[in-house]
């Protein structure tokens, strides 16, 4: 009975519940978002023309930022320390 | 104690503390904590089959959420095929499928010489919105984006007619729609089309000068409105899927004097079949087949009413 209890306290952390209850609500919230602004639009990209749902355009503009914000950063901060080692 | 699992130690300090808690309550916490689990992964997975559907079938998410765009376009007719003069089209109704869905559509069917505007309407929060699919309740009524049918019936002002497709069949909204075209000027022609006979009995006093199809979907249904005589006394007309009309069906029509609008016809080789069938109007979402109609000055031709059977009351 213990061993059992002690595999599920194992397996069910506070820390992953915490995880997968974060996960549900991103995920929930996402689908909300969606269907919220699931109306076609079409973007212009200077040379091209793009229809697209405005959900995904706005997802893709916050991944693509967020990544680029990450990308960005490091670079700066891997240019930073060897500007420090150096001088 | 020594070699306990750091996980472990992370949400249970001692062992001895555990044993301290009562029973019930140690077992209270494990179940809470399994029906947070399974909240969690039914939302997660849930969730994750919603976005999957939304990228897989958009047209079926956009039904449920935003809202159905009209599915009008044009593609241009082949004139060899015609088989008849551009009077004879003109003699016919052409309804421009779904085109009360946006302003613009309606415009735009307007431009290409529609008669008849038709628009799917249904009820949300207690106003008339044009839409193919009733909102989903609660949150249908937030991501909904489709136009107000006050604001279609002003922008279809220019049509011979405006066709109401009735999606919804509650006594509340039939007493909405009602209202709203006891609210209007009667000058404007208006059909009303029904799958229920009952919503055509009620709007048969509740706005009479209004013509009344029954909208039949298949074969079987056809069949069943021949059977009942109170409703034939109702209708002015049906509006029915054209593969469910063949000539025997037609000839029966014509007989008792009742209007045929067939839907959704997409071929100029079905248009000219359902011509020698005698229908009197069609529906498309081509707008070159909807302008072809048109004719060279429009029909002309008048749509009859019923007057309003004796013992109807409301």
């Amino acid at each position: 009975m213990n061993r059992a209890r002690d595999r599920q306290r194992r397996l069910l952390t506070n820390r992953r519940l915490v995880w997968l209850m974060l996960a549900a609500l991103v995920l929930g919230t996402l689908v909300l978002f969606v269907a919220d602004n699931f109306v076609l639009i079409e973007i212009r990209l200077l040379v091209t023309r793009v229809r697209m749902r405005l959900a995904w355009a706005l997802i893709a503009a916050f991944l693509l930022g967020g990544v680029s914000v990450l990308v960005l950063g490091r670079l700066l901060r891997r240019w930073r320390d060897s500007d420090t080692a150096s001088g | 104690m020594t070699d306990m699992d750091p996980h472990l130690r992370s949400i249970t300090p001692t062992d001895t503390a555990n044993t301290r808690l009562p029973m019930w309550t140690t077992r209270l916490a494990a179940a809470a904590r399994i029906l947070l689990v399974a909240i969690a992964s039914v939302v997660i997975s849930g969730s994750l089959y919603l976005l999957a559907y939304m990228v897989m079938n958009p047209e079926g998410a956009e039904e449920w959420t935003v809202g159905r765009r009209p599915n009008q376009y044009y593609t241009a007719i082949d004139h060899d095929a015609l088989t008849f003069s551009t009077a004879a089209y003109g003699t016919i109704f052409g309804v421009a499928h779904n085109s009360g869905g946006s302003i613009e559509a309606t415009l735009e069917a307007l431009i290409n010489g529609a008669d008849v505007i038709e628009i799917d309407v249904v009820e949300l929060d207690g106003a008339l919105y044009s839409a193919h699919t009733p909102p989903l309740p609660f949150l249908g009524q937030r991501w909904f984006r489709g136009p107000r049918l006050d604001r279609v019936w002003a922008a279809s002002v220019g049509a011979h007619a405006v066709m109401l497709d009735l999606k919804d069949s509650s006594s509340h909204f039939v007493r909405l729609v009602g209202d709203f075209l006891e609210s209007r000027p009667s000058t404007r022609q208006v059909i009303v089309s029904s799958r229920s006979p009952w919503v055509l009995q009620l709007l048969r006093v509740r706005a009479p000068e209004a013509i009344l199809l029954l909208s039949v979907p298949h074969d079987a249904a056809l069949r069943a409105m021949q059977n009942n005589e109170p409703l034939l006394e109702t209708i002015d007309g049906i509006t029915v899927r054209h593969t469910a009309l063949d000539a025997d069906h037609a000839a029966w029509l014509s007989d008792q004097g009742l209007l045929v609008f067939a839907w959704t016809v997409e071929d100029l080789e079905r248009v000219n079949e359902l011509m020698r069938l005698g229908v009197d109007g069609i529906t498309s979402d081509n707008l070159a087949i909807v302008s072809l109609f048109a004719g060279e000055t429009g029909s002309e031709r008048a749509l009859r009413r019923t007057p309003v059977p004796e013992g109807l009351d409301e």
